[in-house]
């Protein structure tokens, strides 16, 4: 996957830009500045004119600053006005994503159109295998009529010379719930009961008119106020630099964070609370338990009348902000994750307990850590300890199959045999597929990410997931606690007698059903 | 010496404004190319501070500089050096 190109590299260069002003309280003065010093040294225009692009710029700003973007906005208030508010503490809306209707490119309609490899066949298999009679013959070569057309695609599967290609709309296209689709003006619009927040439209639209509503100010605003921060650190985000986390977690203390702590450690607390979780559903006689911990996929199970099936167990964020706050009320807790989800499952436990103060993601503290001029590699290696304690199951969240195997090895002292389906990347097939696999009657663990390969693949991190793929088993590698999670002996026998009926007739198989 | 030597900046900036997908071609460039092609990673160089970060990524084949490069750029840069360390 190709991330990085100049919408991401421009969003980065902001991101730092804003950073610089925040540190050196210079934000509100000149934030609305940046939108011409940006564009006076070798900027390429990108949209009709640098006028355009500055507008743009000045958008993307108001985004980092937390606030939407969306349809005509209010163009005489200055970003100095928007700055002061978001370092007073005013935090972005719950939904964290918003469309800036001005990027949007307005592509046209999604279609298919027979290109110059037509070689104008006898066979002529597109016009044979039309269902709506839209293709002709005209000077010998193949023509699709846009009216009759209903994109079924025939055409395309049937040339033999792929002379009849498809043009995609690249954020539709990616969406796996339809969320994001074009308006009657052409420009794209996200309908927000439906968008699970997964961040592919983020990737997908070259003209990177999808933006996050960011938290960064919020928390440069509580660093430069001598807030007590506090990083919650996901498995994902430790190996997204070439380096050993105990740099990185050096790097964040050296940025302003005063304490660092694994997430990891909560993951396995939360493996040990799910497979209790599950041994108790089993003694109910419920045979099916999904994971909960992508905020992504807890939402697309509500749009797939699957919340029935969701484990009721925090996620390894809330059970680690939790200790955060425990151990120090007066803590700023932020997330640190290559997620855009996470932002809405912070904001929407807040209404509960304000366990996370605000959510980074790995890309916002990569270009953070740019802007004060950090360099990872030349700091002086953290040992891990300090940071937390996790097992390598812990740790091993940040990718797909990781949670099943945490949730199996706790379970294991329980004569439970547990079947898995796991889904790496939630498509527009997951809805049935898991309809299906739901109606299990034997023992079954669901672990559902919305990103494919997991969260190491998350649309904010830093790195290729390939090369953050080979950094986390390193990272798993290095723990030091080599017990697993596990079932309290007790509590694992008791289980153990309250599901032996259940467990007993399904004890012969275990298969693995991978999507 | 008809080796090619790549050196990819590690550093900070470089990293996030697109080094990191750059480190992910190492694999495929010594598949490539074999032993004639040395790539290694490298702490900072010093060119992003000149540049107020707009030039980043940088790269190094052989001693030519690579700016804002990208695995496109990098593998052409790399092509050619080691053309013309073949023709003379
Ligand atoms: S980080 Fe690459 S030149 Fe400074």
């Amino acid at each position: 996957m190709a991330k990085e190109n100049n919408a991401v590299r421009l969003k980065r260069r902001l991101i730092s830009e804003v950073t610089n002003l925040a540190l050196t309280g210079k934000l509100a003065d000149e934030i609305d500045s940046v939108p011409y010093s940006m564009t006076n040294e070798n900027w390429e225009i990108i949209q009709c004119c640098i006028h355009h692009d500055r507008a743009n710029l000045r958008l993307r700003l108001m985004s980092l600053l937390g606030y939407s973007t969306e349809g005509m906005l209010d163009v005489d208030k200055p970003l100095r006005a928007y700055a002061q508010e978001a370092l007073a503490g005013k935090k972005p809306d719950a939904f964290p994503l918003s469309l800036m209707s001005a990027a949007c490119n307005g592509c046209t309609k999604s279609r298919y159109i027979v290109t110059n490899a037509c070689q104008g066949c006898l066979a002529r298999p597109c016009k044979v295998n039309c269902p709506k009679g839209a293709v002709s013959i005209i000077n010998n070569q193949s023509h699709i009529d846009p009216e009759l057309c209903v994109n079924c695609g025939l055409c395309e599967k049937s040339c033999p010379f792929h002379a009849i290609i498809k043009i995609p709309v690249p954020c539709e296209e990616v969406c796996p719930v339809g969320a994001i689709q074009k308006g009657e003006d052409g420009i794209a619009k996200i309908d927000e009961s439906k968008c699970i927040l997964c961040g592919k439209c983020l990737s997908a639209c070259p003209f990177g008119a999808p933006a996050e509503k960011s938290e960064i100010v919020q928390v440069l605003s509580a660093l430069t106020h001598g807030k007590k921060l506090i990083a919650l650190v996901a498995p994902a985000a430790m190996v997204q630099f070439p380096f050993p986390p105990g740099k990185f977690i050096a790097a964040l203390e050296h940025f302003g964070f005063s304490k660092v702590m694994e997430v990891a450690e909560a993951a396995d607390r939360v493996a040990e609370a799910e497979a209790r979780e599950f041994a108790e559903r089993l003694h109910d006689n419920k045979k099916v338990l999904a994971t909960s911990c992508c905020p992504s996929w807890v939402r697309a199970a509500g749009g797939m009348d699957l919340e029935q099936i969701l484990s009721d167990t925090p996620s390894p964020m809330l059970v680690a902000a939790k200790t955060a706050k425990a151990q120090d009320p007066d803590a700023f807790t932020v997330f640190i994750g290559p997620c855009l989800a996470k932002r809405w499952e912070a904001h929407r436990a807040s209404q509960n307990s304000q366990l996370v103060d605000a959510v980074l993601t790995s890309e916002e503290v990569g270009a953070m850590l740019m802007a004060a001029g950090i360099q990872v590699n030349e700091e002086n290696e953290e040992d891990l300890a300090k940071a937390g304690n996790a097992s390598a199951y812990g740790r091993g969240f940040a990718m797909t199959q990781g949670v099943t195997a945490a949730v199996k090895h706790a379970l294991s002292p329980s004569a439970v045999e547990v079947n898995s389906c796991i889904v790496s990347g939630i498509t527009k097939d997951t809805a049935s597929q898991l309809k299906k696999v739901q109606e299990s009657d034997k023992p079954l663990l669901i672990e559902v990410m919305a990103c494919d390969g997991g969260c190491i693949n998350g649309p904010c991190q830093l790195t290729n997931p390939k090369v953050a793929g080979a950094f986390l088993e390193r990272y798993k590698a290095a723990a030091k606690k080599t017990a697993g999670p596990m079932l309290a002996a007790n509590s694992a026998a008791n289980e153990r007698k309250a599901c032996a009926s259940s467990s007993a007739e399904n004890h012969h198989t275990t298969a693995s059903k991978s999507a | 010496m008809n080796q090619v030597k790549v050196t990819i900046c590690v550093g900070t900036a470089c990293y996030v404004l697109g080094g990191a997908e750059l480190l992910g071609m190492v694999d495929e460039m010594t598949a490539k190319f074999g032993g004639k092609v040395i790539c290694e990673g490298s702490p900072c160089l010093g060119f992003c501070k000149l540049s107020r970060n707009s030039k980043a990524p940088f790269a190094l084949v052989n001693d030519k500089l690579l700016e804002a490069a990208t695995p496109e750029s990098l593998l052409k840069a790399v092509e050619e050096a080691l053309s013309e360390v073949q023709n003379g």
